[in-house]
């Protein structure tokens, strides 16, 4: 993996500590996000994916959140090193973050308008006018009809869609290198998703700002992603471009969130379900984390614990059955 | 509604600035052949047990009531409001130590507790004021630490963290305006219960000294005399409710016009 990267997430390690126990959250994650590309991580609730976007970040709820060792390399610079004021800013500047629920992200209080000038303002500063034209501008970037309109108004008076344009207008308005993107779409409805996507798209193409996309939507992955990671358990098991690996997933998880999502193009009588539940984090499966619940598990599997192998050029893969693997993608 | 409230309150501060020209009589000038005198246009509150013209005095005592009551909420809601913020936002020993130390405060009777603090530092309105202000502290404290509490956990306090905002403007900028609606309800009704305090201090001979007239204090004289001569304590009583009446009306109005929910 020799690119231009941008973000360099090495052997991450994210432990909550609960009066049950310690919660493996993120448990040894590497991911390298290259300048321009939009790298994916998906995995069901709970599998460490949010907490990895917020341990970039150091915004894990401390306590009982804590980052326990690794590296997060920002164009080389180890984000874990940073005092707290340091990493202000970078929060918003360098890397920005959008959230979920955008009616839930932004302040009732205060007008659209005021919000986004205030992080105009916080990180780059300038006169009233020539950051409320910027305002404006970011707004129309975003496709937004009738701006000076939206600027007055207040949150409540928008929909979630248009909330998520300010959301992202807000996100882009220190040109950040890198956009985290948590589960944008989740709240919208369908058709403002494609909208949002195509948004998202055209912006990257346009800023060559990179994504890390948070998602549980394989379809919304394979629009927006160059790259992505399947996370399962707090660890990667899976990582390839993102055509290899929808087309040929390799791990029996990711096969299994294929075969559990709905499609149109071909006629399947019901979507098959993955068996079992997220394991528990305080006590996780012995060796790999998704052996009980794994149809090609083997003796070695619930003994030993997979590591990421290149299984094709730029395609990892963990699993002791990709082999196994290879035959049913023959067959 | 909130509208009479204003009005009523701009009324109320006028005729506390300008008492000594809107009083028909001098409020400290005894008549001892008139005292108690029924209503009449001499006298249209009557007179008191002195033969002072009672509308006279209770035109005076809106100076200190309103005096009292915005002063001692004031101080009481910037200091407890301070506390409350800063307790919910940090939590942890923060909180811990600024809640205990209210806590106490808290424990004792909050009448009671201003009647020490007048006695320890001796009655004047100053102290009045400064007495009533620390004994409601906790109250503002906890309304606003148990608002910040939830306003804390919104998402976009996480929004306004991930663009890296530091704490101090968070708390400021995005925690405030979300806690203020809750802080003025309880500032209005407290001003009600500050100008009681006040009575009730005046009454023990710690409040307001006479000859000053304190509606409290003509409400505490007047009751000698309640059932042969209700005027005394009735119209200190009727400015009182209207006072409180008038806050509650204002405050009702400030909450719905910062609420932007409710603007249409």
């Amino acid at each position: 993996m020799t690119r231009n990267e941008i973000l360099e997430i090495i052997d991450l390690k994210t432990y909550f500590f609960t009066d049950q126990g310690v919660v493996r959250a993120v448990d040894g994650v590497n991911l390298t996000i290259g300048t321009g590309e939009s790298v994916g991580l998906v995995g069901e609730s709970g599998s460490g994916k949010s907490m990895t976007a917020f341990s970039v970040l150091r915004l894990v709820p401390d306590p009982p959140g804590k980052i326990i060792s690794g590296r997060i390399l920002l164009k080389g610079e180890d984000l874990l090193q940073l005092t707290e004021k340091e990493m202000r800013s970078i929060r918003g500047k360098k890397i920005a973050m959008i959230f979920q629920e955008p009616s839930t992200s932004m302040n009732p209080s205060f007008t659209i308008g005021s919000q986004i000038e205030e992080a105009i303002r916080f990180h780059q500063g300038g006169k009233q006018s020539t950051v409320r034209d910027k305002a404006l501008n970011l707004l129309q970037s975003v496709k937004i009809p009738d701006p000076a309109r939206i600027l007055t108004q207040y949150p409540h008076e928008l929909s979630g869609g248009m909330l998520q344009r300010v959301m992202i207008a807000i996100g882009l308005s220190c040109e950040p290198d890198l956009l985290i993107c948590d589960e944008p779409t989740t709240a919208l409805d369908v058709s403002t998703q494609a909208q949002i996507i195509t948004l998202l798209n055209e912006l990257r193409s346009q800023r060559k700002t990179s994504f890390l996309f948070i998602t549980h939507d394989l379809g919304v992955l394979s629009w927006i992603c160059t790259f992505a990671a399947v996370m399962y358990a707090g660890k990667i098991v899976e990582y390839a471009d993102i055509r290899s690996l929808i087309l040929k997933p390799r791990h029996p998880y990711t096969r299994a969130l294929i075969g559990a999502s709905p499609r149109l193009d071909c006629d399947r009588e019901a979507l098959n379900s993955i068996p079992g539940a997220v394991p528990d984090l305080v006590n996780p499966p012995q060796g790999c984390r998704f052996h009980p619940r794994c149809s090609s598990a083997t003796s070695i599997c619930s003994n030993e614990i997979p590591t990421l192998q290149e299984e094709e050029r730029g395609h990892w893969v963990a699993c002791f059955a990709r082999s196994n693997g290879k035959e049913a993608e023959n067959a | 509604m909130a509208l009479v409230g204003v009005i009523v309150l701009a009324v109320l501060v006028f005729v506390g600035i300008f008492a000594p020209f809107l009083a028909p009589k001098d409020p400290y000038q005894m008549e001892f052949g008139s005292s108690l005198a029924p209503l009449s246009l001499a006298h249209p509150m009557g007179t008191d047990h002195l033969g002072r013209d009672l509308f006279s005095r209770v035109i005076y005592g809106t100076r200190v009531s309103l005096l009292v009551g915005l002063g001692s909420v004031l101080i009481a809601a910037l200091v407890g409001g301070l506390a409350g913020l800063f307790a919910g936002y940090f939590g942890r020993f923060v909180d811990i130590i600024i809640m205990r130390v209210l806590d106490v405060v808290w424990a004792f009777p909050p009448a009671l507790l201003a009647l020490a603090l007048v006695a320890v530092w001796g009655p004047s309105l100053t102290t009045v004021i400064f007495s009533i202000g620390v004994v409601s502290v906790p109250q503002y404290a906890r309304i606003v630490r148990a608002s910040v509490l939830s306003v804390k956990e919104k998402e976009y306090i996480l929004a306004a963290k991930a663009s890296g905002i530091g704490p101090t403007s968070i708390i400021f900028t995005h925690v405030l305006p979300n806690v203020l609606a809750p802080l003025i309800v309880v500032a209005t009704l407290g001003i009600a219960t500050s100008i009681m305090i006040e009575a009730i201090l005046s009454f023990l001979g710690l409040g307001m000294q006479p000859p000053a007239s304190s509606w409290g204090l003509m409400i505490s004289e007047g009751q000698k005399y309640l059932r042969t001569y209700p005027y005394y304590s009735l119209f200190p009583g009727l400015m009182i409710m209207i006072t409180v009446f008038a806050f509650n009306a204002f405050g009702d109005g400030l909450r719905d016009a910062w609420d932007p929910k409710l603007k249409t």
